[in-house]
C-alpha cells in the first residue's frame, strides 16, 4: 500500500508535536518556573505510625496504595500469560550443552542460600528495606541460575501455576475481608498495636500481603524466565 | 452494594482460573459468563441509587484511592457489564465450534479488560487511572495478538509500541503533577490545577493529551489503529470498539472537565474531533475489507463523540452519551454479524456480503449501520440530532459544517454495503446461524429500535448523568466529605 506516505505522515506529525513539546519546554525553563514543589509525602509519614510498621514505603505500597499494588500485581500476572501464549506456540526441542562442573557445583551450593535470602527479603519488608516485590525477584534468579547451569532442570508448570493461583486469589479474597469486617477494601482487620511496631508481628495484614506479593512475583518472574531461556534455546 | 465488586470479582476470576478450570471443560467459560451476569445485576441495582457512593480504599480521601459510583459512571459501568456479558453468552456459542486455542487464558484477557475498563471509570486517582490504563493496555496487546497468525502478531506489536509511547508521556504527566501540586486526588487537583503558571499547566495538558490521544484513537494518533482492527480477530475487535476505547474517551474528558472548567482548550479539540472524523470517513471510503472499514468508522464516530464532548454543555453531554451508548451497541452487533460471515466464507472482504443468503444477517446488519448513520427511528438518530442541535447553540459553525459532510461520506460507504446485500443478480449460499447467536443479535438491535421509538425511557437518566459529569463542585465535596 502506501507505505511511503504512510510513514512520512506519521514522521511529519512526530516531528511537529515533539517541536512543540521542545517549545513548551523550553518556555518554562526560560521563564524560570517557581520551584513550587509540594511534598504529599509527609502527610502520609504523619500517618504511618497508625498501622504499627516501622518501614513507612512499605505501609505506602502495601496499605495506602494497595490497590495500586494489586493493578500492578494483575499487570504482572497477565505479562506473564502472554509471554507464556507468544511463546508456546512454537516447538520445543533443546540441544543440551554440558556446563562445567564448577558451575553446576557453585550453584547447587548457592541456591539455597539465595532462597533463604529472597525469603528473608519477603519476610522482613515491613521492618527493613526490601519486600514482596525485591524477594520475588531474589528468589526468581535463584531459579534463573538452576535453568543456567543444569540443562535438564525444568520448573514444573503445575507447582508455579499453583502458587501464584494462591497468592492472587488470598491477595483478593484479604481485601474482600477488610471490605467484609470493617466495610473498607483492604482495610486492615487484623490486630495492629502500635506497641508492637518493629516486631516481625506486627502490622496487621501489611506483612502477609508483602509474603503474597512474594510468591506472586517469584512465580511469575521464574516462569517468564524460563519461558524466555527455553524460547533462546530453539535457535 | 459495594462498587469494588466490579474490579475485585473480574481480578479474582482471572487469578482463579487455573483452579476453575480443574472442575470439567466448561466451568472456566460458564463462570465467566455467570459472573458477568451478576455484575450486570450488580450495575443494574446501582442505578436506582439517589447520591453518588463514595468507596474508600484503605485510608481516607485525599490520601487515599477511593472509587466513585454516581449516576454518570454507573452509567458505562451498566453499559460495559451489558456488553460483556452479552459478549460471553454469544462466545460461549462459537466455542462450540471453533473455540480459542488455550480458550482459559482469553477468559483471562477479557475479564482483566472489564476490570480494567470498569476501574478507569470509576477510579477518581490519576495514578489508579495510569495502573488500569497499563492493565487494559496490556490484555488488549494479548487479545489482538491472540490468533498467532503473522497479521496477528503485527497487530499485538504495533499495539505494544504505540500503547507504551502513550504510556510514557501519561505517566510524565502523572509525575510532572505530583511535583508540583502534591495529590493525586481528581478532586484536590481539580482545586489546584487552574493555580499552575500557564506554561506548566501547557505542558502536562500536552503531555496528557498525547498520553490519552493514543488511546482514544483521534487524529493524528491514529494511524496504528485501522492495522490493529485487521489483525486482530473479528470477535474481539467488537470488545475494543464497544468497551476499551469507550472507557478512555470517559476517562479523557472526566480529567479534562475536572481540571480545565473553563474550557480553555476546547476551540483545539473541537477542530481535533471534527479532522478525525473527516479524515477516517474519507480513506474508509477506499477500503475493501470489511474490519478496515468498520475500524475507520469507529474512528470516525470517536472523533464526532470527541468534538460533541468538548463543547461542555449538559446538552452536548447528553448527546454524546446516547451517541456512546447507541455506537457501542451497534459495533458489538456488526462485528459480531462479521464473525459469522468470517467463519462461514473464511473472508472478510466486501464481496462476501454479495454471496450471503441470510434475511436475518442482512437485517442486523442493515438496522445497525442505519442507526450508525443516524436516521430515525433508531437510537443512532437521537444521539446524533441533539448533538447537531448542541453545535447551533454553540455556534460552532465550522466543525459542525465538517461533521455534516463527513457524516454524507459516511453514507456512502453504508449504502455500498447495503447494495451489496441486497444485490439480485448474485449468486447466494445460505448462512446458518444459531439460535443463542440469533437471539443475542436481536436484542442489541431490539435495544437500539426500543430505545431510539421511545428515548424518553432512558433519558431522564442521561440528563441527570450529564449534569453530574460537568458538576465540578458536587464531585469534589462527594470525594472530599468521603470517609470512614
Amino acid at each position: 500500500m502506501n507505505l511511503k506516505r504512510d510513514v512520512a505522515v506519521q514522521t511529519y506529525s512526530g516531528l511537529g508535536l515533539s517541536a512543540l513539546l521542545a517549545i513548551t519546554i523550553l518556555n518554562i525553563m526560560l521563564h524560570n518556573m517557581p520551584q513550587s514543589v509540594k511534598r504529599a509525602g509527609e502527610k502520609l509519614l504523619e500517618i504511618n505510625s497508625q498501622d504499627g510498621v516501622a518501614n513507612a514505603v512499605t505501609t505506602v505500597v502495601v496499605y495506602f496504595r494497595g490497590f495500586d499494588t494489586l493493578g500492578e500485581i494483575a499487570v504482572l500476572f497477565i505479562a506473564s500469560l502472554g509471554i507464556g501464549l507468544v511463546l508456546s506456540s512454537h516447538s520445543e526441542h533443546h540441544h543440551k550443552v554440558e556446563s562445567s562442573f564448577i558451575l553446576k557445583t557453585a550453584s547447587k551450593l548457592l541456591f539455597p542460600i539465595i532462597i533463604l535470602f529472597g525469603i528473608y527479603v519477603m519476610v522482613y519488608g515491613h521492618l527493613s528495606p526490601g519486600g514482596g516485590f525485591q524477594g520475588g525477584v531474589i528468589v526468581a534468579s535463584a531459579f534463573l541460575l538452576l535453568l543456567i547451569s543444569h540443562q535438564d532442570f525444568e520448573l514444573s508448570h503445575s507447582v508455579i501455576s499453583a502458587f501464584e493461583t494462591l497468592a492472587g486469589v488470598s491477595y483478593v479474597i484479604i481485601g474482600l475481608m477488610g471490605l467484609w469486617i470493617l466495610d473498607n477494601f483492604l482495610g486492615n482487620f487484623i490486630p495492629h498495636d502500635i506497641s508492637q511496631m518493629g516486631m516481625l508481628v506486627s502490622g496487621g495484614i501489611i506483612p502477609l500481603i508483602y509474603i503474597i506479593v512474594g510468591i506472586k512475583v517469584g512465580s511469575e518472574m521464574s516462569m517468564i524466565v524460563q519461558n524466555l531461556l527455553k524460547r533462546s534455546d530453539n535457535e | 452494594m459495594s462498587s469494588i465488586y466490579f474490579i475485585a470479582l473480574p481480578l479474582l476470576f482471572g487469578f482463579a482460573v487455573p483452579i476453575l478450570s480443574r472442575f470439567g471443560k466448561n466451568s472456566v467459560a460458564y463462570s465467566s459468563a455467570i459472573m458477568q451476569l451478576a455484575l450486570l445485576y450488580l450495575a443494574y441495582s446501582m442505578i436506582s441509587m439517589p447520591n453518588s457512593v463514595v468507596e474508600v480504599i484503605a485510608i481516607n480521601p485525599p490520601l487515599g484511592i477511593s472509587l466513585v459510583a454516581n449516576k454518570v459512571s454507573v452509567a458505562f459501568v451498566l453499559l460495559f457489564t451489558l456488553l460483556m456479558s452479552l459478549f460471553s453468552i454469544y462466545y460461549l456459542d462459537i466455542r462450540r465450534t471453533k473455540p480459542y486455542k488455550d480458550e482459559n487464558k482469553f477468559f483471562i484477557l477479557i475479564n482483566m479488560l472489564l476490570a480494567s475498563a470498569i476501574g478507569l471509570v470509576l477510579s477518581s486517582d490519576i495514578f489508579n487511572i495510569y495502573v488500569f490504563f497499563e492493565i487494559a493496555g496490556i490484555s488488549a496487546y494479548i487479545l489482538s495478538a491472540y490468533e498467532g497468525s503473522a497479521k496477528a502478531y503485527e497487530a499485538g506489536i504495533k499495539y505494544l509500541i504505540t500503547g507504551m509511547i502513550a504510556s510514557i508521556f501519561l505517566v510524565f504527566a502523572i509525575a510532572l503533577i505530583y511535583i508540583h501540586l502534591g495529590s493525586l486526588n481528581l478532586a484536590v487537583l481539580s482545586e489546584r490545577f487552574m493555580t499552575l503558571p500557564s506554561e506548566m499547566k501547557l505542558l502536562i495538558s500536552m503531555l496528557l493529551f498525547i498520553g490519552f490521544g493514543f488511546k482514544v484513537e483521534i487524529f493524528p494518533l491514529n494511524f496504528w489503529v485501522t492495522d490493529v482492527y485487521e489483525g486482530s480477530s473479528t470477535l474481539v475487535n467488537g470488545l475494543f470498539s464497544s468497551i476499551v476505547v469507550k472507557a478512555y474517551l470517559f476517562v479523557f474528558f472526566h480529567i479534562f472537565y475536572l481540571f480545565i472548567p473553563s474550557g480553555e482548550y476546547g476551540s483545539f479539540l473541537v477542530m481535533v474531533g471534527a479532522i478525525t472524523m473527516i479524515v477516517a470517513e474519507t480513506v474508509a471510503l477506499k477500503q475493501t475489507n470489511l474490519k478496515r472499514i468498520f475500524a475507520y468508522s469507529s474512528l470516525g464516530q470517536i472523533g464526532f463523540i470527541f468534538s460533541t464532548l468538548t463543547l461542555e454543555s449538559s446538552s452536548a453531554v447528553t448527546a454524546a452519551i446516547f451517541i456512546v451508548i447507541a455506537h457501542s451497541i451497534a459495533k458489538l452487533a456488526i462485528f459480531l454479524t462479521i464473525t459469522i460471515i468470517e467463519h462461514s466464507s473464511g473472508s472478510v472482504d466486501i464481496s462476501t456480503l454479495r454471496h450471503i443468503k441470510s434475511p436475518f444477517v442482512v437485517t442486523i446488519f442493515i438496522v445497525a449501520m442505519v442507526s450508525l448513520l443516524g436516521l430515525p427511528p433508531l437510537l443512532g438518530f437521537t444521539g446524533k440530532f441533539l448533538s447537531l442541535k448542541s453545535f447551533a447553540v454553540s455556534a460552532e459553525f465550522l466543525p459542525l459544517t465538517i461533521i455534516i459532510i463527513a457524516s454524507v461520506i459516511e453514507s456512502v460507504y453504508y449504502f455500498k454495503l447495503v447494495g451489496l446485500l441486497l444485490d439480485r443478480e448474485s449468486e447466494r449460499k445460505p448462512l446458518p446461524t444459531s439460535l443463542i447467536q440469533k437471539s443475542i443479535l436481536s436484542l442489541l438491535i431490539l435495544i437500539l429500535v426500543v430505545v431510539g421509538v421511545a428515548p424518553w425511557i432512558i433519558s431522564p437518566y442521561i440528563d441527570q448523568a450529564s449534569h453530574m459529569m460537568l458538576d465540578n463542585s458536587l464531585y469534589i465535596s462527594t470525594l472530599l466529605g468521603a470517609g470512614k
